[in-house]
């Protein structure tokens, strides 16, 4: 292979993914697939990468699924295979307990829109389009795209830009919330890193508890919800974190999260 | 025959692949198989070697020594409640990838298999039991709860009641009980076990490996209906349990015990 498909840079506390594969519209090879997947296992699995900043290098996000591997890889078996191997990157990308920012630099088509719906906050530079296009090559939406879609902006509208073939524009999908913010295609780099960044200062590892138990939220009743809070604020005040912010709100100073969890880490020492 | 082992550290799970079947062997005998964090991360890392090899179409997960697993290693435990979460769902996510793997999975188990060692084997497909196996659930006794999905995977396949006897009391579900309740119909002499295991093994090669994996697929759909939800929650109640005063006093007891020793 001639270089990376996915490049993965540390800054701070900020795992930055990006997608660099522009000649091939960063589309979503088996083997950009496999990339992905190590990435994020390695956000995983490193206690000192406190959030995630996933974007695309060149003028598209993300075009989806690869149409000319389509041609040669559409029997049914093989498609079945394919769709259980989501297990091995998306499910673990879409759980992931710590923040996902995402940059959306230009197209999120089909495929690619779904990957940008994973994030937990979507920042889409001016130039970024917001596609389905699955039903114009005659496939169901993937990716999760059924799946956060109508949680995201409510059913009827899913189903009206699903079935229409609509496109969203940056500032509209910023208008139905699904995007927080929509920055000049220069700026969208850094708007997305400072995000990532102003996340990982805070109290990180509380906030992948956060996002944990509001994943639940559509799935579960009242009564279970009360429960899992419960469990997740004794393990949130059980956490450095707290003790910090605690603290510091105490004697009116700066909380600092990240380096209350650096210590705790340090003191825990390296468990066998 | 490939014998995996790494560089530098001992191999306390083998990993043997042959003709379409994965051979996982627990390692560490003289320690009745306790899972130590080392053990635990090689155990993850054959398990994701098993998932990406299509080749692979049955696995058989075993072990070596008197005892099956008894379970975590206790001689090194998690400090405060967030890494014992992690710990649990590392094991969880470990008995999850067998449960929802496109290949059957088969434990042979002998002598003790305790704690998470009890859940292990509940996670396979097929149980086969030594005469002389038993599964024991002593978690209430450290002021702890099952952890590695047992609470789920004893009830799915034992049903509730028993399920709850096991669980509360810290009980033991002997070979002979265990077929009496319907969760094997596989018991042998132990050194019966390996002869089984093959043939189990052999009989199942034969079949289409299609027509299993779909059938493992439709089948788990049904008996795993609210895990996903149950291993999060069994996690955060042990992580809590962790920070409580029964388990603590266990763990002092522990540890007084040893230093007797």
């Amino acid at each position: 292979m001639a270089r990376d498909l996915i490049v993965t840079e540390r800054d701070g506390g900020v795992l930055i993914i990006r997608l660099s594969s522009p000649e091939n519209r960063n589309s979503l090879t088996m083997e950009m697939r496999q990339a992905l997947g190590e990435a994020v296992a390695l956000a995983e699995s490193s206690p000192e990468i406190r959030t995630v900043f996933l974007t695309g290098e060149g003028p598209t996000f993300c075009s989806g699924g690869d149409l000319h591997h389509l041609r040669t890889a559409c029997d049914p078996w093989t498609v079945h295979r394919r769709f259980r191997n989501l297990s091995r990157w998306l499910v673990p990308l879409i759980t992931l307990d710590k923040p996902v920012v995402v940059g959306v630099n230009g197209h999120a088509v089909g495929g690619g829109m779904g990957l940008a719906l994973t994030g937990d906050v979507l920042i889409a530079s001016e130039s970024a389009v917001f596609m389905s296009g699955f039903f114009r090559l005659g496939a169901i939406p993937d990716i999760a795209m059924m799946y956060h879609l109508p949680r995201l902006i409510g059913m009827a509208r899913a189903k009206k830009f699903l079935f229409g073939g609509e496109s969203f524009t940056a500032q509209q999908a910023a208008d139905l919330g699904l995007v927080s913010r929509v920055v000049s295609d220069d700026a969208l780099y850094e708007a997305g890193l400072l995000e990532a960044r102003r996340l990982a200062t805070g109290p990180a590892e509380v906030m992948g508890l956060a996002k944990v138990v509001m994943a639940r939220s559509f799935e579960t009743s009242l009564h279970e919800m009360m429960a899992y809070e419960g469990f997740g604020q004794a393990l949130a005040m059980s956490n450095p974190e707290f003790r910090e912010g605690l603290e510091a709100l105490i004697v009116r100073r700066p909380a600092d999260f990240e380096g209350a969890a650096a210590l705790a880490r340090e003191h825990s020492g390296g468990e066998a | 025959m490939l014998n995996t082992s790494e560089g530098g550290q001992a191999s306390l799970v083998l990993c043997e692949k042959q003709d379409g079947v994965a051979v996982l062997t627990l390692n560490r005998p003289d320690k009745l198989n306790a899972m130590s964090g080392v053990m635990r991360a090689q155990f993850g890392r054959h398990l994701q070697s098993i998932e990406a090899d299509p080749e692979i179409r049955i696995v058989l997960l075993k072990s070596n020594g008197r005892a099956f697993c008894v379970g975590a290693d206790t001689n090194a435990m998690p400090e405060n409640a967030l890494s014992w979460r992690e710990r649990i769902h590392l094991a969880q996510q470990h008995h999850t990838a067998l449960v929802k793997m496109d290949k059957i999975v088969i434990a042979a188990v002998q002598g003790i298999a305790a704690g998470g060692g009890a859940s292990l084997a509940l996670a396979a497909d097929i149980l086969i039991m030594a005469d002389d196996a038993s599964l024991r659930f002593p978690f209430v006794r450290l002021g702890l709860i099952p952890d590695g999905g047992c609470s789920f995977l004893l009830q799915s396949k034992l049903g509730a009641p028993l399920a709850h006897d096991l669980m509360l009391t810290g009980g033991v579900l002997g070979a002979d009980e265990a077929q009496r309740y319907g969760l094997t119909r596989r018991i042998v002499p132990v050194a019966g076990l390996e002869a089984a295991s093959q043939t189990l093994i052999e009989e199942l090669s034969a079949l289409p490996a299609e027509a299993l994996m779909l059938t493992k697929a439709v089948s788990r759909q049904t008996w795993t209906v609210g895990m996903d939800a149950a291993f999060m929650h069994e996690a955060d109640a042990f992580a809590l349990a962790s920070t409580l005063p029964g388990h603590q006093q266990a763990r002092a007891d522990l540890l007084a015990r040893r230093k007797l020793r």
